[in-house]
């Protein structure tokens, strides 16, 4: 089969001695929207560097649409979109010009309507003759999404794409990265915010300490991992039976939470019913990623 | 398939860099120019007299054009390179490129090239409001300005993956470049150093791109014209060769 990206046997190690990667072997399929979860100094950046081409690996094999980055790196390259976590522009140049100098760098001179669409989706059309370094980071940071799509890449890797964008911005970016995943762009997306994954990805590879420890469809992550909670919000302080499993209380002890357990669901709908004159509200949420996320790389 | 037109587009990017700040890197060699002449033309050359068989005036002319070409050829790459590392460019703008390393190399060379012939070209303009010459030998004069700017953008290729900062672009400019251009035979001929230094001086590769250029625009030089040509065309492929090698292995700015 033909993987947008096939990694094999990866291994890095930094030349300080730091194992930054050890035995990652990941495929995604052409069309895929994949996000790649961690915690900090997990490895995730330097895995999507690696396939950048921006960092070495130390051994093993990388492959982009079946193009070996050892034996074609320019034709991998090619295919790729590449969004790196810092942002840096070249301050020499207005955002158009910059997005006309990158067009260029992939062997396209002529692409001013792909450009103007470009600044057009991402909002950044009324500064598209400010000098980069006038912009503000949201701003920044879309123009480094619309660089990595100026050669309409088949593979887009976004690094943390939303980090230090507002809450509406964010919003309207997932939207854009959505669109472009629905036309048919296949997106790695490595990010901090565990319900942008959710939400977004179909698969999702967890990695910590340069390990994949889970890689599988984000639904059957949170059906393996995953548990729902229920949260119980109180008119007075009182207590509930220790059968209900670990609880988190809120400092105030007017709010308690837990993980919602069949075994003990008999019990719990019991216990409510007799105290219901003492509840204010019950809630009962789903399985979270995040949950996932914390109980795989141990973090809970 | 090889992407030629994203050579060039690089090769571009820097040239249009240069020449959004032209006043540093126009303007500043022009004033420097003027200065030097009025100064060691104007108030010091009657005193020296003749040098290399030339009034010092006529003397000096190449040395400075060679000299504000090989200082623009060395920082045009050197201080790019430097300033993407500053910035964070370095993995997006270069390193993810898809470009091989030979036509990353003759990008920064190419735009070193041209910023140093416009460094040169404008001094040598300058220097016939002061002195009436022709230049003696067209084609060698066309191919020594080619090879000094190139192999000095070579050099502050290497130097910029080699820097890790500002400063340390500037020890090398400082405490390397600057004394090789200096004993290189710029204001004066080597024959004038006290005895053994003209020796050590031959052992300068600037003295050779120098000698060769002066050669080519007022027929006078120092070494002979295929000595000078060997060593600069010697000294230009093998840094070419170890450029291209360099930016292949990624040295100093792949992790």
């Amino acid at each position: 089969m033909r993987f947008a990206l096939k990694i094999s046997q990866l291994h890095k190690q930094f030349s300080g001695g730091v194992q930054a990667l050890e035995n990652i072997d990941l495929q995604v399929e052409p069309g895929e929207f994949f996000a790649i979860l961690g915690p900090n100094g997990a490895g995730k950046s330097t895995l999507i560097n690696i396939v950048a081409q921006v960092v070495k690996k130390s051994s093993g094999s990388v492959a982009v649409f079946d193009c070996d980055i050892d034996l074609f790196p320019q034709q991998a390259k090619l295919l790729l979109g590449y969004t790196p976590q810092e942002i840096a522009l070249d301050s020499f140049f207005t955002s158009r010009e910059l997005l006309i100098n990158h067009s260029g760098y992939y062997g396209l001179g002529n692409n001013l309507e792909w450009i103007d669409h470009l600044l057009e989706q991402l909002h950044l059309t009324p500064y598209a003759h400010r000098n980069s370094k006038e912009l503000s980071g949201g701003m920044k940071r879309r123009l480094t999404i619309a660089k990595a799509l100026v050669h309409r890449p088949k593979l887009l890797i976004l690094d943390e794409p939303t980090a230090g964008v507002d809450v509406s911005l964010r919003h309207s970016l997932w939207r854009f990265i959505q669109e472009l995943h629905q036309s048919g762009t296949t997106i790695i997306l490595t990010t901090h915010y565990i319900e942008e994954a959710q939400m977004l990805a179909d698969r999702v590879a967890i990695v910590q300490d340069g390990r994949v420890v889970a890689c599988d469809q984000t639904q059957a992550l949170l059906k393996s991992f995953g548990s729902r909670r229920f949260e119980i919000h109180l008119g007075e302080k009182i207590d509930l039976p220790d059968t209900f499993g670990p609880l988190d209380w809120r400092e105030d002890r007017m709010m308690v939470s837990g993980e919602y357990r069949p075994e003990t669901a008999k019990g719990l709908f019991s216990w409510l019913a007799d105290n219901a004159h003492l509840i204010h509200d019950v809630r009962m949420e789903p399985a979270r990623l995040e949950d996932v996320f914390l109980k795989l790389t141990d973090r809970s | 398939m090889i992407n030629w037109y994203g050579c060039f587009a690089l090769f571009k990017r820097e040239c249009r860099r240069f020449l959004r700040v032209w006043g540093q890197t126009v303007g500043a060699p022009l004033v420097s120019a003027m200065l030097y002449f009025i100064v060691f033309g104007g108030a010091l050359g009657s005193k020296i007299g003749m040098t290399g068989g030339v009034p010092y005036t006529l003397y000096l002319i190449p040395g400075l054009a060679a000299m504000g070409m090989i200082q623009h050829a060395y920082q045009n790459a050197s201080s790019s390179l430097v300033q993407m590392r500053y910035v964070g460019m370095m993995d997006a703008d270069l390193l993810a490129l898809p470009l091989t390393p030979l036509q990353i190399v003759l990008a920064f060379m190419g735009a070193s090239v041209v910023r140093g012939l416009l460094v040169g070209g404008v001094i040598l303009t300058v220097s016939r409001l002061f002195f009436d010459y022709s230049i003696a030998h067209p084609l060698l004069f066309v191919a020594a300005s080619l090879v000094i700017t190139a192999l000095f953008g070579l050099i502050g290729l290497i130097s910029g993956m080699w820097a890790r900062s500002f400063d340390q672009i500037s020890v090398v400019s400082h405490f390397i470049l600057t004394p090789m251009v200096y004993f290189g035979g710029v204001f004066f001929s080597i024959s004038m150093l006290p005895s053994g230094w003209d020796t050590v001086a031959l052992l300068n590769p600037v003295f050779y791109v120098v000698d060769l250029f002066r050669y080519a625009l007022i027929d006078t030089g120092q070494s002979t014209v295929h000595l000078s040509a060997s060593a600069a065309v010697g000294l230009l492929l093998g840094l070419f060769f170890l450029a291209v090698r360099l930016v292949d292995q990624g040295w100093r700015i792949k992790n």
